[in-house]
């Protein structure tokens, strides 16, 4: 199992170097972070000497040597923008993403199952139907929609929350409930189906023959094989919630590592983008592992597979 | 039981006597709503809009300051100044002012802070103003300061407002997020609810009504609306005309920005037909209240009425299709490739509705036989197209383009866009040179005339453009407050000038 996980880091490895160097060139080959800083009207000469100020004067490859250099001692360079080094940056912002992913994927989940596996109990039933249809709109609704349509109903007509900004407990709600529609109506259906298909399965027969209860024969015979899929589209989910994460952070005012990223972006902030892709992608491959050890937790066949 | 009624009373009345406190100290603290959060808020970026909207005159004062009514140049830190010849002026200080960190402000805090904008260390985006021109300090004394130009500069007194003086112990080795100027507002804090300033009581001047304010920074314009509405801001920034639905809270203004294509004078459009054409075949009045705002103003030139140069002579081009396609019937006629495609290039981020302003634009010439192709580009791209030196292969084609001239005076616009060695000049005409080159030497009624007189010859002979209009912004002002918008309120907005109802 060891191996297994050595492997796998291996891959990650390659796939994180791979990353780091297309990000490198991609972002710089949307231009120089000059014209975005000055303003348009700015003349040559002061193009000129920002360039070299920060160094986007010297030739690309020259500029990424360095750039690896600094990367072995987990040096991103500065930001740009604040003049503060780019990884202290990103991780001040990784926590505000990672609780709101966090929130947003343990409410999307137990919603979702507890939905999902309630539907499949009797198929076409008023309740499955409702369920399947509420799932598609959220499933298939864009966040940003969402997003302005949430504020107008329950912060503008209903006064229930406050329209964005942090700092207290109601201004996570919004946001939250937002991030958690797309993979809670994605969840609802994956737990539908498989739970309809584990549900005709023999041994569910067999417990139903027994007169095990039905909410037992539910919640804890089928759903413990029923899970499965579910963990795969979760974990899916939750590494693209930090797409949802861009707009809705952006639309809320939330200082989390999305908004850092679209701000970046925005100013080509070169250093701050490969520090944010670099932790994005370090925090997708963690999850990748515990996706891995629910699976072995959940399904004792996968235990041999990896050994 | 009877303890807890009396309890519960006494609370009660507790409450209500800290109400009137509680009111009043909410009612003068505002929060203001802007649409994006700048890198830095520097004393020496206050010409650029989201920084400035903050920094100018709120914490960071200037020399002197332009009037947004009529563009005449005010004192500020800056009481008297006098031209002593040489490109020097003998500039007097107001006396008596003390920074936020309690250093006193004089003629070595004006020398700091010049040098300090014209540093090589740092980009200072307010240089982008001094471009060319080196700005030398003399201390003559305490309040008292020599300030010269090489080359010498007709507007030196519009060049100090340009100039924000920071306290001495600003680092000249980095842009600063925490700015100690000598303005009304001291900077508190930057943190994830936005930036905080809050009322200097060591201010030289009339102490502003608003004791403090949060500036915090939503992308969303419906949502700064929103905020407003439901009383979580006071005032939203720049808000989408679709959101301004709301006549009572939702006040527009002209903000300082015009908006025109540049014609780059190659075939077909190097025929003076060709280009008139263009502009006979737009209706301006029809995009008037229907995709822009109907506050939007016609405009005959780039630069706004209250700019000293302006051209008040000049018509609008009136709509008629019938003689732009006789025009370009005639060119046909000789030879002038009119069926030529060609394109027409929006930069992304202009103002709202702006694709739908282009396609318009573009139906309307598709109707007397031009064939226009839109093309709407990210400013980087966008950028190379706009400034010298251009590609070589170049073709003909119209670029959108936006312009906000607040300085009060033509010579902000007139050689960058029009001079033959202008960096975004697409011309080449010795009068209009001439007159550029004349006007920017000229003080008074001839410096007037002359770039009068270029806007003229621009305008009816030359054609280099498609003019279009002065733009408007919308503001939402919560009801509790009272806030007259003006010209430069995007990239100025006091603090001091809003009292509350």
């Amino acid at each position: 199992m060891a191996r297994h996980f050595a492997k796998r880091a291996l891959w990650s490895a390659i796939s994180l170097f791979a990353l780091v160097v297309a990000v490198f060139f991609m972002s710089r080959m949307t231009g120089s972070p000059a014209d975005l800083y000055l303003p348009l009207d700015a003349p040559t000469e002061m193009r000129v000497q920002f360039e070299h100020l920060h160094g986007f004067d010297r030739p690309v490859y020259e500029q990424f040597f360095s750039f690896l250099g600094d990367l072995l001692r987990f040096d991103f360079g500065m930001s740009l923008r604040q003049g503060l080094p780019a990884i202290d940056l990103v991780l001040q912002a990784l926590p505000t993403t990672l609780l709101l992913a966090f929130y947003s994927i343990t409410i999307a989940l137990v919603v979702a199952v507890v939905t999902g596996a309630l539907a499949a109990w009797r198929p076409n039933s008023i309740f499955d139907r409702i369920a399947t249809v509420l799932s598609l709109i959220g499933a298939s609704l864009p966040n940003f929609w969402v997003a302005i349509i949430g504020v107008i109903v329950f912060a503008v007509t209903l006064r229930w929350v406050p329209t964005s900004g942090t700092g207290s407990v109601a201004q996570w709600v919004l946001p939250i409930a937002v991030l958690a529609l797309r993979p809670a109506g994605l969840i609802v259906q994956v737990a539908r189906s498989s739970m309809i298909s584990v549900l005709s399965s023999a041994y569910v027969k067999t417990a139903r023959a027994k007169g095990a209860p039905s909410r037992r024969i539910l919640f804890v015979h089928a759903l413990r094989n029923g899970m499965l899929p579910v963990i795969t589209v979760a974990g899916d989910q939750a590494a693209g919630i930090i797409n949802g994460a861009v707009i809705v952070e952006t639309i809320f005012g939330f200082p989390g590592v999305g908004k850092l990223m679209i701000d970046s972006i925005n100013y080509r902030d070169f250093a701050v983008i490969q520090a944010g892709v670099m932790v994005t992608a370090i925090a997708i491959f963690l999850m990748n592992v515990l996706i891995d050890l629910a699976y072995l937790g959940l399904d004792p066949r996968t235990r041999e597979e990896m050994v | 039981m009877k303890k807890m009624i009396r309890m519960t009373g006494a609370s009660i009345l507790a409450l209500a006597a800290m109400w009137p406190a509680l009111g009043a100290a909410q009612d003068t603290a505002l929060t203001i709503a802007l649409p994006a959060e700048p890198a830095n808020i520097d004393g020496c970026n206050t010409t650029v809009t989201g920084i400035g909207v903050i920094v100018k005159e709120n914490i960071v004062e200037t020399l002197t300051t332009i009037s947004p009514e009529d563009g005449s140049i005010q004192p500020r830190l800056a009481t008297e100044w006098e031209d002593i010849g040489d490109g020097k002026y003998r500039v007097s200080l107001r006396e008596g002012v003390t920074f936020h960190d309690g250093t006193p402000f004089d003629a070595e805090a004006v020398a700091f802070s010049i040098e300090r904008l014209q540093s090589q260390e740092i980009s200072c985006l307010d240089r982008t103003k001094i471009a060319g021109i080196e700005i030398t300090t003399d201390i003559i004394d305490e309040h008292t300061i020599e300030i010269g130009a090489a080359p010498a500069q007709v507007l030196m007194p519009t060049l100090f407002s340009f100039i924000g003086v920071v306290s001495p112990n600003t680092p000249t080795d980095a842009l600063s997020r925490s700015p100690v100027g000598t303005g009304p507002f001291a900077f508190e804090a930057w943190n994830a609810d936005g930036v905080h300033v809050a009322r200097y009581d060591g201010y030289w001047g009339e102490a502003p009504q608003v004791s403090e304010a949060t500036y915090v920074f939503r992308g969303e314009s419906a949502l700064r609306a929103a905020m407003v509405e439901i009383g979580e801001a006071d005032i939203a920034h720049d808000i989408a005309p679709q959101d301004a639905v709301n006549p009572d809270i939702d006040i527009p203004f002209l903000n300082g920005e015009t908006t025109r294509m540049r014609i780059v004078m190659l075939p077909p459009l190097d025929d003076i037909r060709v280009r008139e054409a263009l502009n006979l075949a737009f209706d301006r009045e029809a995009l008037l209240g229907t995709i822009l705002s109907d506050r939007a103003q016609i405009a005959t030139q780039f630069i706004l009425p209250n700019i000293n140069g302006h051209n008040p002579d000049l018509e609008p081009w009136p709509y008629d299709p019938a003689r732009a396609q006789q025009l370009l019937d005639e060119a046909r006629a000789d030879g002038v490739p009119v069926d030529r495609e060609i394109r027409l290039v929006g930069r992304i981020g202009f103002f709202p509705n702006q694709e739908e302003v282009l396609q318009a634009i573009q139906q309307m010439w598709a109707a007397v036989g031009f064939s226009v192709r839109l093309e709407m580009m990210e400013s980087a791209d966008w950028l190379r197209l706009v400034n010298r030196p251009y590609p070589a292969d170049r073709e003909a084609m119209l670029i959108q383009e936006q312009h906000d001239n607040n300085n009060g005076d033509a010579a902000f616009t007139m050689r960058f866009r029009y001079h033959t060695d202008g960096q975004q000049s697409e011309m080449n005409n010795a009068e209009v040179d001439r007159l550029i080159d004349t006007a920017e030497q000229s003080v008074g009624e001839e410096r007037t005339l002359a770039f009068q007189e270029a806007n003229r010859i621009i305008a009816d002979e030359v054609i280099p453009a498609v003019p279009m209009y002065h733009m408007v912004s919308y503001m939402r002002v919560g009801s509790s407050i009272s806030y007259e918008p003006n010209v430069l309120s995007l990239i100025q907005l006091e603090l001091a000038d809003i009292t509350f109802n």
